[in-house]
């Protein structure tokens, strides 16, 4: 029978937990760089997609949030899932969304567009509470 | 720096590394971030050709050349033939790199390569100046004349050109020297006979007479796109019966800009061409205010092209104006016909022109092709192109003759702009203006 090392065990464990708070704030910076890549691209199509495609920002979201989910699983971490409307994020994402949605529809007058932004985003948040909210 | 898990506690030794490491990820990260800006605000373009995949849809230099427009075969250039290409990039730069991959060891070194800068359009080769346009009815010297199908066909006399219905006021007075732009027909003498191109006007809607047809136009803006109204005979619905009336329908004039569902078009040849872009538009030195809104009927006459993009010329029909010398030139058939009278350019005019300079375009830039450092048969030379690019245009065109039969197998021409403090303050002002065409507000 093979021999378990335990003092390895435990060192790759800390490795991995060193490697998952290295992978949070990089998924925080990748993050950030797609937000500001999407508000730049809305503003002016193709100035950053002409030098980094969606693509490879959004493929190394995927992989770090892969990477992420391996490692959580693994050690079993676990986080206190917030109720929506009790998480400060929900009003600022609902500005960006507005702006952007807003900013995407441009052509259309201004109640047509302010009517099917607000719509949107009001279907979007009764779709979130029915997915993530309705299990409680 | 954000401590995004605060729950996780690391031994101290670790925590040192992770610090490290953190510090590092930051620091690539600004560093990621400083080249993306950096590759925003000092673009370049890199253009590249193959030769044996000539078909290729990456093949980004456009229309290389001999004589005519094929592309040589297999990249097979003769020694002292003139090989041409273009290139059009977008953007604002400082040089361009020119470098050619002979297939064989041809010596190319030493060989002159040439940069003019225009629109690709405006680098056609001339052709002869044009004369005034179909249907135009013209007087000189008490002589009353229409141009038909080309030619200049004289009214035997006035009483006759009015009882056919035509208008004295709709003449318009020219020099004799202008008919001279017009080879001349056979005179109207018979009243019941109307010439090809006469203009009508019957319960509402405009026709020309073309080959004993009527044919009519779409609307009335697409007439007078071409002509005056004053130009069209006014005739009662009976006169109808005198000719078929054809199924198809006539738009505007060639080089026309319409709008039509969010989309801009040229019209030309009865083909629409669709605009991909606000930035290709105004790079091909149009103007938004002589753009027409089309009604559906009006854009379903034109055959819809595939979206027009910077890397084609302008279509027939496009009028160019050489704002030195106030001469315009009119774009057909791949040849740029100048316009020699004041009065034959008065007939093209309702069309606003694109303005270049032809005394810009003749200027030539030059370098000398070296061999590229560790490469093997890569000859390559540097052109400084700021000066060029505040030319008029959007295109370049590249010429060269080489010494020696060359095999090319590849071409490549990179756009750069060099890290000053004046092009960074230009990318902004670029990056500026380009936001305001995108969301449709002028420029100052």
């Amino acid at each position: 029978m093979r021999k378990i090392d335990l003092r390895k065990i435990c060192k790759d464990k800390d490795i991995h937990m060193a490697a998952y708070k290295l992978l949070n704030n990089l998924l925080l910076l990748l993050l950030i760089a797609f937000t500001g890549t999407i508000f730049a691209e809305s503003l002016l199509p193709g100035i950053i997609t002409s030098q980094i495609g969606f693509t490879s920002i959004a493929s190394a979201i995927l992989l770090t949030m892969l990477a992420l989910i391996w490692i959580g699983n693994k050690y079993q971490i676990r986080y206190e899932k917030l109720p929506l409307r009790k998480t400060r994020i929900v009003p600022i994402l609902a500005f960006v969304s507005f702006l952007l949605l807003g900013n995407s529809m441009l052509k259309f007058d201004l109640w047509e567009n302010i009517i099917i932004t607000m719509s949107v985003l009001f279907f979007m948040l009764l779709l979130y509470q029915q997915i993530f909210e309705a299990k409680k | 720096m954000i401590n995004l898990t605060k729950e996780i506690k690391l031994k101290h030794d670790l925590q040192k590394k992770y610090v490290a490491a953190l510090v590092v990820l930051y620091v690539t990260f600004l560093a990621g971030m400083f080249f993306v800006a950096y590759r925003i605000l000092f673009p370049s373009a890199p253009l590249f050709f193959s030769f044996s995949n000539a078909n290729a849809l990456k093949n980004n230099l456009l229309f290389p050349r001999t004589s005519g427009w094929d592309t040589p075969e297999k990249g097979i250039i003769k020694a002292g033939e003139k090989f041409i290409f273009n290139a059009a990039p977008s953007g604002f730069f400082s040089k361009a790199k020119i470098s050619f991959a002979p297939e064989s060891s041809a010596d190319i070194k030493g060989t002159r390569v040439d940069a003019r800068k225009s629109y690709m359009a405006f680098f056609l080769p001339d052709g002869n100046p044009v004369g005034f346009k179909d249907g135009t009815l013209l007087t000189s010297k008490e002589k009353y004349y229409i141009v038909s199908n080309g030619v200049l066909r004289e009214f035997e006399n006035q009483s006759l050109m009015q009882e056919m219905g035509y208008s004295k006021n709709a003449f318009t007075q020219v020099k004799e020297d202008d008919l001279g732009y017009n080879a001349h027909g056979e005179m109207i003498s018979d009243p019941q006979k109307y010439p090809d191109n006469t203009a009508f006007f019957v319960d509402d809607i405009y026709y020309q007479l073309k080959n004993g047809e009527l044919f009519p136009f779409v609307s009335e803006k697409a007439f007078l796109s071409s002509f005056d109204p004053s130009q069209a005979i006014t005739k009662s619905s009976d006169f109808l019966s005198l000719y078929p009336v054809s199924e198809d329908l006539l738009g505007y004039a060639d080089g026309t800009l319409g709008s039509f569902d969010g989309s801009v078009y040229i019209l030309s040849n009865m083909k629409s061409y669709p605009i991909i872009n606000p930035e290709t538009f105004v790079s091909m030195g149009y103007d938004w205010n002589t753009v027409i809104p089309l009604d559906s009927e009006e854009i379903s006459i034109y055959e819809k092209q595939k979206t027009f993009t910077r890397s084609q010329m302008h279509p027939d029909g496009t009028l160019f104006l050489d704002e030195k010398s106030g001469k315009y030139y009119v774009v057909s058939s791949m040849t740029k016909h100048p316009i020699e009278s004041d009065a034959v350019a008065k007939t093209y005019r309702k069309q606003k022109p694109v303005l270049a300079s032809l005394e810009d375009s003749e200027k030539v830039f030059s370098c000398n092709l070296k061999d590229e450092d560790l490469t093997l048969n890569i000859y390559s030379c540097t052109i400084p192109v700021v000066e060029m690019e505040l030319f008029p245009g959007n295109a370049y065109e590249i010429s060269t003759i080489f010494g020696d039969d060359a095999n090319l197998q590849t071409m490549n021409m990179t756009f750069r702009t060099s890290f000053t403090w004046k092009n960074f303050m230009l990318s902004l002002s670029n990056i500026k203006n380009r936001i305001l065409t995108n969301y449709n507000i002028t420029p100052e």
